[in-house]
């Protein structure tokens, strides 16, 4: 390699380590101010709070895992083997959870089982005597937690189970397997690695939560970071406890690709064959069951927070319906676009800037962009705070340059720190396709003299137009939703309507609340439901042309 | 008669350990069409790849038409190398018609040498077609017309004839031999089929296992059949196809 080393780099060899260098900040930061050594707390944290964060951190992976899956793949070996009413209603409605950030479903369960709350008002009306469910304790988030984050298992289980060829089937049925074998012996092995790739992404959001943790007083990583950064004000200490959580967030990625690999299986799926079998049809005290099972995920992760919310907006209707909240929807709004767009941009240059330089080595640029998807947000607060904080020091110090504001002072820090939270989830399916396409239709353009940018915008950029769409609205669905990086970073005149929620909920006027969260969660539905429009019409009908 | 093409000590290798193509040595005469034939994984495209500059040798030289295009040293981008190629799947630009994908790399004359090239592959009447409204045959003769609109002093074609059916093939390869006289470029195309290299071409490279066995005209075949390792490959190659012949009949 270093024989061809000079022939074989180029400027797109420089610009990629460049860009990824620069995205990669924060991390890098969190890496190299650990050798500063512990900040003055740290002997207190370690030895009053340290024990906590880990062991509550790992019950919440533990249980949220166990309920997620539970949740998650029972809706979705109903969905895709059964056929029953509403089939297709329910089978969408089981995202929705999605729309709605797990810190409003924590602040909605307080009001629904909490002193007098509304779900504890119809069981005392209906004659059961009770005063309150406890929710604020572990296993109430682990049950918020579960039914807001099991459609990331419902997602992979249902793709894969819908994708199993009608041949597995038949063999099984054939060999004797009753329906209950069937599912033991061969459905779930089979689908075991993508369900372990939903669950993977559900821990991610678990160590990620900041919002739900708080407000039920769980000490947690992410809540540790936030409170020995500001409440402790010792940074150096929350670099630390960054660098355990990145540690604890590597050790799951390494398990997880472990057993990914172990129980990796190839399905040879002919398309014609694909999820072709003929659903059975649910009835008698079955239909009624797996009813029930249905409905508990939709029940509890969306559709009675979401009434609780209702209600609380309709108490507050007359003193939170005004033109600061439409202003606050709008920078939200403002803000997630302009995220959107430049993780997008951002995902297909390094895509391209990667593909068109020869030097295999670099790919480990392409790795280290993408890992910000599984930090959690207060890491990369942290990262960035530190980071900027030297580049500050360093121009005030060096040349009398007063340059905080830039940094403090405009959106641009908070845009930067959303590009390397949520690359991946533009990067990977963005890079995903332009693999699908290939490399002779470049190589093709380029023999024909067309250079690399005319050929990226005239023969690959169209043809990844459906994936770039549908990255952009998730991205955007994601930046929207976000709350411990954006409570970091952003501006002082910045609101957005996760940090609105949040700030009346932390305030304990929780009812206030509910408008900011019911605008967050109609745009994010709106979004989803636009996006399963679009995918099953006009995107589908382009990706058929070609 | 001087030499379009002119190879020497080629190698690559993708994992840095086994090799796809070993210490090749050859020239092609200008005007000449060329079959090279192997088994899979022979390094066939691995060798066409190289002369058009898609892949980076670990070591050797290519030479184009004089200008050395690559060696340790430097390496010569593929639209400068004067090149054209077809590729095994055609790789037509699926969201483009016809006229479009040929105009492609035009960038003289685009109306004029649109319409040559579209008479030439007898498609008049195709040119606002989309690929995926031809027929294979068609997308072929697309794929060729646009390497050909560029006017290359090689063209280089990966295996050509393998997605077609046998009476198609058998049209396309005089097809290409006329259209290849007609606009006087040199030409090497890849086969694993002795047949299309019979019919057409003027000369034939044997590769096996990554390394040349034999390079000579199509003339002097049947001398070099006393060449034990050809023998043993053409064999190989005969036996492969009435195997394949057997199956079908059963």
């Amino acid at each position: 390699m270093l024989k061809h080393l000079k022939r074989d780099s180029n400027q797109w060899s420089l610009y990629t380590v460049t860009i990824s260098l620069f995205i990669a900040i924060p991390l890098l930061a969190v890496v190299i101010y650990l050798f500063n050594g512990p900040g003055d707390m740290w002997s207190h944290i370690s030895n009053h709070f340290l024990w906590d964060y880990i062991s509550n951190s790992i019950i919440l992976l533990f249980g949220t895992g166990l309920l997620s899956a539970l949740f998650g793949v029972s809706a979705a070996w109903i969905v895709s083997n059964y056929q029953f009413r509403f089939r297709n209603w329910i089978q969408w409605l089981l995202f929705l959870p999605l729309a709605i950030p797990s810190y409003i479903v924590a602040y909605a369960y307080v009001g629904l089982f909490g002193n007098g709350g509304s779900f504890i008002q119809i069981l005392n009306s209906l004659g059961i005597s009770i005063q309150k469910i406890e929710m604020m304790n572990h296993l109430g988030l682990i049950w918020v937690l579960s039914c807001s984050l099991f459609p990331y298992v419902y997602a992979s289980s249902r793709a894969v189970f819908l994708s199993f060829p009608k041949s597995i089937k038949e063999s099984a049925q054939l060999l004797g397997a009753s329906h209950r074998r069937y599912f033991f012996s061969v459905a779930l092995p089979l689908a075991s690695p993508a369900i372990i790739g939903g669950l993977f992404l559900v821990f991610m959001e678990v160590l990620n939560d900041f919002g739900a943790a708080k407000y039920y007083g769980i000490n947690t990583f992410t809540t540790g970071i936030f409170r020995t950064w500001t409440a402790l004000e010792d940074l150096q200490s929350a670099i630390y406890l960054s660098a355990l959580l990145v540690l604890m967030v590597f050790g799951i990625n390494a398990f997880i690709t472990w057993r990914r690999r172990k129980k990796s299986y190839e399905l040879k799926i002919n398309q014609s064959q694909r999820n072709n079998f003929n659903k059975k049809t649910l009835k008698g005290k079955k239909r009624w069951l797996y009813g029930f099972i249905l409905s508990i995920p939709v029940l509890f992760g969306f559709v009675l927070p979401v009434v609780q919310l209702v209600y609380w907006a309709v108490l507050t209707f007359a003193e939170m319906f005004n033109a600061e909240l439409f202003w606050i929807a709008l920078q939200s709004v403002g803000v997630a676009l302009s995220a959107a767009f430049f993780i997008v941009i951002t995902s297909i240059v390094l895509i391209y800037f990667t593909k068109w330089n020869h030097l295999k080595g670099l790919r480990f640029f392409k790795k280290m962009v993408t890992i910000g998807y599984v930090l959690p947000g207060a890491i990369i607060g942290i990262g960035i705070i530190r980071s900027s904080q030297s580049v500050i020091d360093f121009f005030s110090d060096g040349f009398g340059l007063k340059i905080g504001f830039l940094f403090y002072g405009s959106s641009f820090i908070l845009v930067y720190a959303y590009i390397f939270r949520f690359l991946a989830v533009a990067f990977n399916p963005i890079e995903a396709n332009a693999l699908k396409i290939g490399k002779n239709l470049g190589e093709a353009s380029q023999i024909l003299g067309v250079n690399k940018f005319k050929t990226l915008l005239k023969v690959e950029l169209p043809l990844l137009r459906n994936v770039i769409i549908s990255a952009f609205v998730l991205v955007f669905i994601d930046v929207l939703k976000e709350l411990p990086l954006t409570l970091i970073l952003k501006p002082y005149n910045l609101n957005t309507l996760a940090v609105s929620a949040y700030a009346y909920a932390d305030d304990e006027r929780v009812a206030e609340a509910a408008l900011p969260a019911l605008v967050l969660i109609f745009i994010i539905a709106l979004l989803m439901v636009f996006l399963n429009y679009a995918e099953k019409t006009f995107l589908k009908a382009t990706a058929k042309t070609k | 008669m001087s030499h379009i093409l002119d190879i020497k000590n080629l190698s690559k290798s993708y994992d840095g350990k086994n090799y796809a193509l070993s210490e090749c040595t050859f020239a092609l005469d200008t005007g000449k069409i060329c079959a090279v034939v192997g088994e899979s994984g022979s390094g066939k495209s691995t060798l066409i790849r190289l002369i058009a500059g898609l892949e980076r040798p670990n070591g050797g030289s290519i030479t184009i038409k004089g200008a050395v295009m690559s060696d340790d040293n430097k390496i010569t981008a593929p639209q400068n190398r004067h090149v054209g190629l077809v590729f095994q799947d055609y790789a037509l630009f699926p969201h483009l018609p016809v006229a479009q994908n040929i105009g492609f790399g035009i960038k003289a004359h685009k109306d004029e040498t649109l319409q040559q090239m579209l008479k030439l592959i007898k498609m008049d009447t195709y040119a606002s077609a989309y690929p995926s409204e031809l027929s294979g045959g068609q997308e072929q003769r697309v794929a060729l017309a646009r390497a050909l609109a560029l006017n290359p002093e090689l063209l280089l074609l990966d295996e050509p004839f393998s997605n077609l059916d046998a009476a198609l093939k058998s049209d396309l390869r005089q097809e290409i031999k006329q259209i290849v006289n007609q606009v006087g470029t040199s030409m090497i195309f890849i086969t694993h089929d002795l047949y299309d290299a019979i019919d057409i071409a003027d000369e034939i490279l044997f590769l096996k296992k990554g390394k040349i066995q034999l390079h000579c005209p199509l003339s002097a075949l049947s001398k070099s059949t006393e060449n034990q390792a050809v023998k043993s490959l053409i064999d190989e190659l005969k036996h492969n196809a009435e195997h394949l012949l057997q199956l079908l009949k059963h």
